[in-house]
């Protein structure tokens, strides 16, 4: 895998998000949008015209239009700019900043503006996630996003009730997050007290996949706003850098399971976060970053791709979850903002973890900060049947 | 035995015979309990088409049990508390089977309670239930305070909110000395400042009210909390139906029912539906639940969604009616004048005023022919199946099979060439048990549940190279799945009589013993 240094340095000087929830039947998708375009450009005190060129995407028809980018012009403020379309699947959003990095680091563009958006409500998401299916064998049998095979994974490593408490405990600090996030949609105010009984009771979706485990569908739109070095000094008192990001991708496949030992399959969480951290010299990476935006559809999941993120051995991901450490204020806060399991507008999801991790590192995060100084995030992105973006954020350019 | 928006839990059991739907209790036979915390027990008992409640202690034999505290399961009968968030959160539990307990939702009508318009103490209790919601940490910076409101009258209390840090927490009674004390005589007129009603000057200066300890607090409350806003927003098709119905007798206008001798029946399908009729005689309007044996005309909504929109203006009744979701029997003259016997229908997220404008939602249902070429590889794998065989290709650098058979070896990049024969019996490695059924989006068909997707090391296949199928339904229990050198269950394809070349000319895979 070649990879070359950045031309020029790139910091983010904007973030704008809407609020997540089910509905948003007040607005439609442009007005949904410039919601968080304003919001963007409000943070970092430019106006339209300061916009050099516009990265735009969301699920690729999901609320089947095709070509949302033309209708969006409204609320992206797009007309007559730069503007291109991007769809990855659920890695969109990181995509979308990857693009932007790109765009701006490339000397093309000084200032390129992120958008990523979804209103789930306005189309059929086991519809648009069936149909990415190969319609020539799978799309009748696939479930859609919902799997049980990682539980069955940790409950066969661990043992069922270890793997279930841990996956409930997950969930419940991520609760604990959202509860602290007036963006977050799904806010429960889950209690510690409450694990055995939703571990009891949660009415089972796939296998061990229960419902209190898997994320919500929401509407919502998230903006960032990208500078070089020069621009982003000048304007923003707090760029935050964007030190390095890698994108892996497999083939289309539903078939991930390893189940016989002989036979390893590779994972493209693990293999992304391994190169990107040779390249970049990060020996220990848990006690590198200060926060970690982790792209956490169903806790999970999450709890299994904490060990491939952070290439943790044996049951040391375990041991994070069920000693809380993975709360804000514990030695490796993941999704102060509640993560995906409280919030998934899918187009923004990703995009959003950058701008939240971004958010921390300026200390701008409100009830949710971390009270710790945070210089080094990563945020991931996960999608399609097995595709990984990771992004590292630095509050310094001493790297 | 408390009770919670005008509501106590005895009321929901002592009308569920009367809300008994006997066409949604068809084939069932079971006896569910109900364990609400400060409430009591209950038993439900169903066989076919009746049913029987019984208060008890003893739940034993009931397939399902649900415990949920007083609020909950009163607010989620209402409509107050919704259902989704309340289950997911644990906040009302299953315990047993929940599947057959999922049948209970379309035995009974909905309970509709006798109090249809918020009562004093209802919007008091809903003010207190949001104020911290409400709190602004903005307006509140640097206030080390505790507010008590000691409001008197029917549907009064004592409640403190402490302040503190940018963080409020709210209280029931009040401390030795808070730092200012609102006192208000009587309940209704703190209603109606809170609703705008009246403005909260002319209610000191009358006397009503007073405050003490610190005024300037006081002075500051709109900055502090955000304003009161009656719930609105997340108002549910139930929700609608309730306010909809509730409201009918006051919307009627005896000027558009002048001679009218009429009884019109509403038969509302789906969740959040009911049967409602409205007798109308000598300019009087009377609303009943049920039906007369002959209405003068009858209304039938398959389902209550559309109803809701109709009446909001989303969507018209003529194509509803022309679609087949709605129809009206007896009298269809009288259905044509609906609109002039009674107003317009205006949510209460309008404040009681129409909306100038209003916001639409426009439904569409694409429906598209779709064409998916194969290209040859594809094409003689599929085409193989009509023979009852299942053909993969080997990568000729390492070796691995495709199932589905693939141009490509996408790991090592080269074309998969040499052809061959699998299975067609193979083990099961891992099954996905699934419970919850996505429809299918291209059908409008839901799987029938539990059902069973099989990933399937078929013979001659290595390592991860499984193929994916269904299993037979009645075997879902009996699956075993295999890991490393342990194997699965055996199982074989059963095929269809008439076979397309399609991945469904195996119907399902059964086990193999």
């Amino acid at each position: 895998m070649s990879h070359r240094k950045k031309n020029r340095n790139v910091g983010i000087i904007g973030i704008g998000q809407t609020r997540f929830s089910s509905h948003r039947e007040d607005v439609n998708q442009p007005e949904m949008i410039h919601e968080a375009v304003s919001a963007a450009l409000k943070d970092a005190g430019l106006a339209m015209k300061d916009i050099d060129c516009i990265v735009h995407g969301n699920m690729e028809l999901f609320e089947m239009v095709h070509q949302p980018d033309c209708w969006h012009t409204l609320g992206t403020g797009a007309y007559g700019k730069e503007s291109f379309r991007i769809t990855t699947g659920g890695t969109v959003g990181a995509t979308l900043s990857c693009a932007a990095d790109n765009l701006v680091a490339s000397g093309m563009y000084d200032i390129v503006m992120a958008i990523g958006f979804e209103k789930l409500q306005e189309g059929h998401t086991t519809g648009g996630i069936t149909n990415m299916a190969d319609p020539l064998w799978f799309r009748n049998l696939q479930t859609g996003a919902l799997t049980g095979s990682k539980a069955y994974d940790m409950i066969s490593e661990f043992g069922e009730e270890r793997a279930k408490k841990a996956s409930v405990m997950y969930r419940i600090i991520m609760d604990k997050h959202a509860v602290k996030n007036p963006m977050a949609h799904r806010a429960f105010g889950l209690e510690f007290e409450q694990l055995d009984d939703l571990v009891r009771t949660s009415p089972k979706l796939v296998g061990d996949l229960k419902l209190i485990e898997m994320c919500s569908q929401s509407d919502g739109a998230c903006v960032v706003i990208f500078a070089e070095e020069k621009t982003a000094k000048k304007i923003s008192k707090k760029p935050v850098w964007i030190r390095d990001h890698i994108t892996v991708h497999r083939e289309e496949t539903f078939i991930l399971f390893g189940y016989d030992e002989k036979h390893p399959v590779p994972m493209t969480h693990r293999f992304a976060a391994e190169n990107l951290y040779k390249r970049n010299n990060i020996k220990e990476p848990l006690e590198y970053f200060d926060v970690f935006e982790m792209y956490d559809p169903a806790s999970w999941w999450a709890v299994d791709w904490i060990r491939d993120f952070f290439q943790l051995k044996d049951d040391e991901h375990l041991k994070l979850v069920e000693n809380k450490e993975i709360m804000i204020g514990g030695k490796m806060p993941i999704n102060p903002s509640g993560g995906v399991i409280a919030s998934n507008p899918i187009g923004a999801t990703a995009l959003v973890r950058i701008a939240e991790a971004a958010l921390q590192i300026r200390g701008d995060a409100g009830d949710h900060q971390i009270p710790t100084e945070v210089k080094h995030a990563l945020a991931s992105g996960f999608g399609g049947t097995m595709w990984t973006v990771l992004t590292m954020l630095e509050k310094d350019l001493n790297w | 035995m408390t009770e919670y928006w005008g509501v106590k839990a005895e009321d929901i059991f002592n009308t569920m015979k009367d809300r008994f739907r006997v066409e949604g209790a068809k084939g069932v036979d079971a006896v569910f309990g109900y364990d609400i915390e400060g409430a009591g027990k209950w038993k439900l008992t169903v066989k076919n088409d009746s049913m029987e409640v019984e208060k008890t202690d003893d739940l034993s034999g009931c397939v399902t049990i649900m415990k949920a505290n007083e609020e909950n399961f009163i607010g989620v009968n209402i409509g107050k508390v919704d259902a989704t968030n309340a289950f997911m959160s644990g906040k009302v539990k299953l315990e047993g089977d929940m599947g057959t307990f999922g049948k209970t939702t379309k035995m009974f009508k909905k309970y509709v309670p006798a109090k249809k318009v918020m009562g004093t103490g209802d919007y008091i209790q809903d003010m207190f239930s949001t104020l911290v919601a409400r709190f602004q940490p903005q307006g509140a910076s640097g206030l080390d305070v505790s507010i008590t409101y000691n409001i008197g009258g029917e549907g009064g209390g004592v409640w403190t909110a402490y302040i503190k840090d940018g963080k409020c927490e709210l209280k029931t009674g009040q401390p030795d000395k808070p730092t200012t004390k609102l006192n208000v005589n009587e309940a209704k007129d703190w209603v109606d400042v809170m609703l705008g009603k009246t403005d909260p000057f002319s209610l000191l200066s009358a006397g009503r009210a007073s405050i003490e300890g610190k005024t300037e607090i006081a002075l500051k409350l709109g900055e502090i909390f955000a304003k009161y806003a009656p719930k609105i927003k997340e108002f549910t098709t139930k929700d609608y139906i309730l306010d909809m119905f509730g409201t009918l007798v006051q919307r009627f206008q005896p000027k558009g029912a002048a001679d009218l001798d009429a009884t019109i029946t509403y038969d509302i399908g789906g969740e959040g539906g009911g049967k409602w009729t409205a007798y109308i005689k000598d300019g009087k309007c009377e609303l009943k639940e049920g039906q007369p044996e002959k209405p003068t005309t009858k209304l039938c909504v398959n389902e209550a969604k559309d109803w809701v929109d109709v009446m909001l203006g989303k969507t018209d009744p003529f194509s509803l009616l022309s679609a087949g979701r709605a129809s009206i029997e007896g009298q269809t003259a009288i259905a044509l004048k609906l609109g002039e016997i009674f107003s317009k229908y205006i949510p209460p997220s309008s404040g009681g005023e129409a909306e100038k404008e209003e916001l639409l939602v426009l439904k569409k249902t694409i429906s598209v022919n779709q064409r998916f070429a194969t290209g040859p590889i594809m094409g003689r794998f599929l085409n193989a199946l009509k023979e009852k065989k299942i053909f993969t290709n080997k990568c000729p650098k390492c070796g691995r099979v495709h199932l589905p058979a693939r141009e490509v070896c996408a790991e090592c990049r080269i074309p998969a060439t040499e052809w061959l024969e699998v299975g067609p019996k193979g083990q099961v490695r891992y099954m996905e048990y699934v419970y919850f059924s996505s429809p299918d989006p291209l059908t409008g068909e839901t799987r029938e549940t539990p059902y069973g997707m099989l990933n399937i090391l078929l013979d001659g296949c290595i390592g991860n190279d499984t193929f994916a199928h269904l299993v037979r339904r009645d075997q879902i229990n009996l699956i075993k799945n295999g890991r490393n050198d342990v194997a699965g269950t055996r199982v074989r394809p059963v095929w269809n009589e008439k076979r397309v070349g399609s991945i469904f000319d195996i119907k399902y895979f059964e086990i193999d013993e």
